[in-house]
């Protein structure tokens, strides 16, 4: 059972982690609280049902966040910049947003189930448990993916900027650095993320133009724990609140999870110290 | 929202507001004047029941939009190529049926509203609509006190037998008792249920479960999900160590393919673990993909693959007018089946009255489309045929097993204790 | 001059508006005035949101949760305790055996009346949304970043009530709770009556509190917390008392709803339903007096007549209005009609003594 804990959390995990890093990073550069985020994820599930046919599984995935990515720098030149640096505001906006483009998907695509194939189905023995090989996928490709953007969060001239843009926005701009830019890239790859995270889940779940919201509501349930704006926060609490839920959902079940996983959210923000929020309000 | 000199800005709210209050009324009154428009061709076809012959309104629910439209929207489709084809034959007694279309956009508060304007303003002779339990039980009190008729185009759970409901598909004893039997028979004796939570899956659960005991079989557990629930790792690995001879499963929408394709990647088979779905027809079946859901199993009283020559042609009718893409399932079967219904009983009571209807309606038959007769009971159910269809490998079912026409039973006393079956049809609403 | 005009408008804003309201059921059909009966509540329920963002500057994603609650609790009471099969099938199957006391509980609550009408309908879900709110207020009010923190806290709310309402088979799951009688006999039209009645009231209470020091203190907490914690001011404690008096407005709300629409379901509860209140007041104008009862009349008039022909389009007109108020006209229809108004204003007094 431990395997099996470990498993469903950790790549129910994996998903989250890649939709909150997206949310966080986009709230901590930008000021901006993204509400259409689980329309992100969807069109990633979308493209990836749209292009694994003609393309291939993997080239799909990769294809996905460029793309999702391509969709978030249209989208932060058209509206999100005139919001940013104001949460409030950007809630709206982007609510409203994410109606356009779930009612754009749903007319050009239809209000059907879409149909994306497993591009592995075989499972694999660890322990003496049988794990699906695709969730294994789906957990190093997170994994990979955090890391990956963390090193050029840290190390790379563009990462520090953005870093820098976190921070404090007057700095970056005294220092040279073309904040509109980098503001642009950083919607840019908070939305790529997210289109990631749509590709990896479509084979296993369900792709409908709806589905985003509750990818938008587990993102947010991150994101209250770790505190907007911290990318090491929201991967670690990421993985805590998939691997609790599978813990709860395993031996019980999945809505006495939903529950347990809620409520102790919300103790938690309740019985907290201090604020965590990067104070950016 | 700025600060400023607060008096100035109020004075300007208040201007604005009342400017804006004219529009408002305006536009009120252009939507009374619609509707009085209504009331007119409403009073029209009052006096048209009493034998002129002036068109007789039926009124056609479902959501169009929304997160049900995926099912609701073929089923409105049916149902008006159907109300097309008794037009074409002449309609009812000479009279046309004229379809009056309301969306209801998937929202169960609308739902109520738009059957209050069927019955109240439009005063259609009945309406054939709903899907989800939860929009049917949300209109009952509007039919009842209105005096209107629903007949309900899809299979549900029972439990009920409202004076002013036509119940025309599958209820779930009729639905699942040879279905379970043939299960427990052919597949094994241990059994592990999911379903969604909520009432129809439970009310699904709770029948097989004394079935299946009934027949000497054991279910090990019956797990539950919330609705969007896309994700049964928890599920999955409760089977593994389980080892069930059989999977029991009415996790509804969204969930199928997702349960679907998680167990076929946890490495289960239909060969040594098969699954017996309640609520999965062709049109959820076309999204678990060939791959997944080949194999499994589906009791239903219409399968699009039906090879009769009836059944072809009402599937090409249907796709000429709607699409080639359009796959026929139970519901949309039987939202054709209850049009065709609706003219018999109007035919039957010589008027178009609603109160006529509901009584002419026990007794009145109908050819249902690759199924064959199903005949109105007094119980305001429908008699039907059900057979056991087989996930080919091209999300279809093919049909392994036809059983005998079955009565509906609304009130099954395998799990209803005998002190609270009630007679059928009564009032649900006190 | 100006003064004078000043001093005029309140009165003619609200006389047309009472006309508007009186003039309902004498010129609209029948089933028309049940329509816009079942509006009325949404009012009040964006009302209470009003009384958050409009005047305090707290968006809640939650609002569905009370609203929901509210109509569950005052639906209980108006249907009194049921024996046949209405509502829960679980009760059928054998499994629960705890429902007679549920009955007996309800058919002593809904027991004192006035004129047939149960009391605590009314009393019990102001009570306990009001409780409910207090505590989830005194959450979000004590960690900083209240403009971030409220949203996402109250998003939590909607997401636990949803998931409970759907468990629960006292009141009828996810099928919902049917079958609700209104509180008055007589038809749509004396139902309208009813609920305008009640939305005129608290219209009434809640241009008083506006124009009342404690309204005026309430804004101050919203505009400036900071500084009227330098003035001496328990500001948390101030704005978690008027979050909970929000969420009683919205149980309120929710119990005047099940009256007009005798129907209650789980999805009420959740993000989706929130959401859309929030986008009436959007429309409407968040601040401004009028704006709940604009933007709500406005989005459900729209929906009414345009979603049959519209259907999708509709929700994506919805979202591109949204957006466009956003960026736009943060005042909303209001804010635009008084521009409007503003503009016509100084078309017509130009005159040289409009300059001084």
């Amino acid at each position: 059972m431990l395997v099996q804990v470990l498993g469903q959390g950790l790549s129910v995990g994996a998903v989250l982690a890649l939709s909150a890093l997206g949310l966080t990073v986009i709230y901590g550069v930008m000021g901006v609280v993204n509400l259409a985020h689980g329309e992100f994820v969807m069109l990633g599930a979308y493209s990836m049902a749209i292009l694994s046919g003609p393309l291939g599984p993997w080239l799909a995935i990769a294809l996905s966040p460029l793309i999702v990515g391509a969709i978030g720098l249209v989208v932060d030149r058209g509206l999100i910049r005139w919001l940013y640096q104001n949460p409030v505001k950007s809630m709206l906006g982007t609510f409203g947003l994410g109606i356009v483009i779930r009612q754009l998907v749903l007319i050009a695509e239809g209000p059907g189930l879409r149909y994306v194939d497993l591009p592995v189905t075989s499972a694999v023995t660890i322990l003496g448990e049988q794990l699906p090989v695709w969730r294994l996928v789906l957990i190093v490709l997170a994994v990979v993916t955090g890391i990956a953007v963390a090193l050029w969060l840290s190390r790379s001239a563009a990462g520090l900027k953005v870093r820098i843009a976190t921070v404090d926005a007057d700095v970056a701009s005294t220092l040279g650095t073309n904040v509109s830019r980098v503001n642009a890239l950083a919607f840019a790859l908070g939305t790529g993320l997210a289109g990631l995270a749509g590709a990896l889940v479509a084979p296993l779940g369900s792709v409908y133009p709806n589905m985003g919201v509750s990818y938008l509501v587990g993102a947010f349930l991150v994101v209250i724990l770790a505190g907007l704006g911290s990318i090491r926060n929201a991967l670690l609490w990421a993985a805590g609140v998939g691997l609790v839920t599978a813990a709860v959902a395993v031996p019980e079940d999945d809505v006495l999870a939903q529950v347990v996983v809620w409520s102790l959210a919300l103790v938690i923000v309740a019985t907290r110290r201090q604020t965590v929020v990067a104070s950016r309000v | 929202m700025a600060p400023q000199d607060p008096t100035r800005r109020d004075v300007l709210k208040r201007a604005g507001a009342a400017a804006l209050g004219t529009t408002a009324v305006g536009s009120l009154l252009a939507a009374c004047g619609s509707s009085e428009s209504g009331d007119a061709t409403a009073a029209g076809s009052t006096t048209a029941a009493t034998g002129s012959n002036d068109a007789i309104k039926v009124g056609v629910l479902f959501s169009l939009s929304g997160n049900l439209s995926i099912a609701e929207t073929s089923m409105k489709n049916a149902t008006l190529l159907a109300i097309d084809e008794i037009n074409a034959r002449g309609g009812v007694g000479g009279r046309k049926l004229e379809p009056v279309v309301e969306d209801y956009a998937s929202d169960f508060g609308v739902v109520v509203q738009k059957a209050r304007k069927l019955v109240e303003q439009d005063r259609v002779a009945a309406t054939i609509g709903c899907y989800a339990s939860a929009s049917r039980k949300a209109v009952l009190p509007v039919f009842e006190q209105g005096g209107g008729v629903l007949l309900y185009p899809t299979f549900y759970e029972g439990l009920e037998c409202s004076t002013n409901v036509i119940y025309t598909s599958l209820v779930a004893a009729q639905h699942l008792t040879d279905a379970t039997n043939w299960m427990v028979r052919n597949a094994g004796k241990k059994i592990y249920m999911v379903g969604s939570d909520y009432v129809g899956p439970q009310t699904y659960n709770a029948i097989v479960k004394k079935l299946a005991e009934a027949q000497g079989a054991t279910v090990v557990e019956n797990r539950f999900f919330p609705l969007d629930q896309t994700e049964f790792g928890s599920a999955l690995s409760a089977i593994r160590a389980a080892r069930p001879d059989l999977i029991w499963n009415t996790i509804v929408g969204a969930g199928i393919p997702a349960f679907l394709k998680q167990y076929q990647a946890a490495g289960f088979t239909p060969e040594t673990t098969p699954i017996f779905s309640g609520i999965c027809t062709e049109q959820e079946l076309a999204a678990v993909g060939g791959a997944a859901a080949k194999g499994h199993y589906f009791p239903a009283s219409y399968f699009a693959t039906t090879d009769t020559p009836d059944n072809r042609s009402f599937v090409k009718r249907y796709q000429a007018k709607y699409g080639a893409d359009q796959p026929a399932n139970m519901p949309m079967q039987a939202s054709y089946t209850s049009a065709l219904l609706l003219a018999a009983a109007i035919e039957k009571a010589g008027e178009a009255a609603p109160q006529a209807i509901l009584e002419a309606f026990p007794g009145v038959s109908a050819t249902a489309p690759g199924e064959g007769t199903v005949t109105v009971q007094d119980n305001h159910h429908t008699t039907h045929t059900v057979a056991l269809g087989q996930a080919n490998g091209r999300a279809l079912y093919d049909v392994v097993e036809t059983f005998a026409p079955r009565e509906p039973d609304p009130f099954p006393a395998s799990v209803v204790a005998a002190s609270k079956i009630p007679t059928c049809p009564r009032r649900e609403t006190s | 001059m100006t003064v004078h005009l000043r001093k005029l408008r309140f009165p003619a804003t609200t006389a047309a508006a009472l006309l508007a309201i009186a003039l309902v059921p004498a010129v609209l059909s029948e089933f028309s005035v049940g329509l816009i009966a079942q509006w009325l509540p949404l009012v009040v329920l964006a009302i209470s949101l009003d009384l958050l963002w409009g005047e305090n500057r707290i968006i809640s994603f939650g609002h569905g949760a009370f609203f929901a609650g509210g109509g569950y609790v005052a639906g209980l009471l108006l249907r009194g305790p049921q024996s046949d099969t209405t509502g829960a099938n679980y009760a059928l199957l054998g499994e629960g055996s705890g429902r007679s006391t549920f009955d007996a509980l309800v058919d002593a609550l809904s027991s004192p009346q006035i004129a047939g009408i149960p009391l605590l309908a009314f009393v019990l879900p102001v009570v306990l949304c009001g409780l409910v709110g207090l505590l989830v207020g005194f959450v979000i009010f004590r960690i900083g970043s209240v403009e971030i923190y409220a949203p996402l806290v109250t998003l939590g709310v909607g997401v636990i009530a949803a998931t409970v309402f759907l468990k629960l088979p006292a009141i009828g799951g996810s099928n919902g709770l049917s079958g609700i009688p209104p509180y008055v006999g007589g038809g749509p039209t004396s139902v309208y009556w009813f609920t305008a009645a009640w939305l005129l009231v608290i219209y009434l209470a809640y241009a008083a509190f506006r124009r009342s020091r404690a309204g005026r203190r309430w804004r101050a907490a919203g505009d400036d917390p900071i500084r009227l914690d330098a003035l001496g001011a328990d500001t948390r404690r101030l704005r978690a008392i008027g979050f909970a008096a929000s969420t009683a407005l919205a149980g309120l709300a929710g119990a005047l709803y099940v009256g007009v629409a005798g129907f209650m379901s789980a999805d009420v509860a959740g993000v989706l339903f929130s959401v859309q209140a929030l986008i009436w007041l959007a429309v409407g104008g968040p601040g401004s007096l009028f704006a709940p009862l604009v933007g709500v009349l406005a989005v459900q008039l729209g929906q009414h007549e345009l979603s049959e022909q519209l259907q999708e389009t509709w929700q994506l007109l919805l979202g591109v209005l949204l957006i466009a108020v956003v960026l736009g006209a943060p005042r909303g229809l209001t804010g635009l009609a008084s521009s409007g108004a503003a503009a016509v204003q100084r078309l017509f007094s130009r005159s040289p003594h409009l300059d001084g």
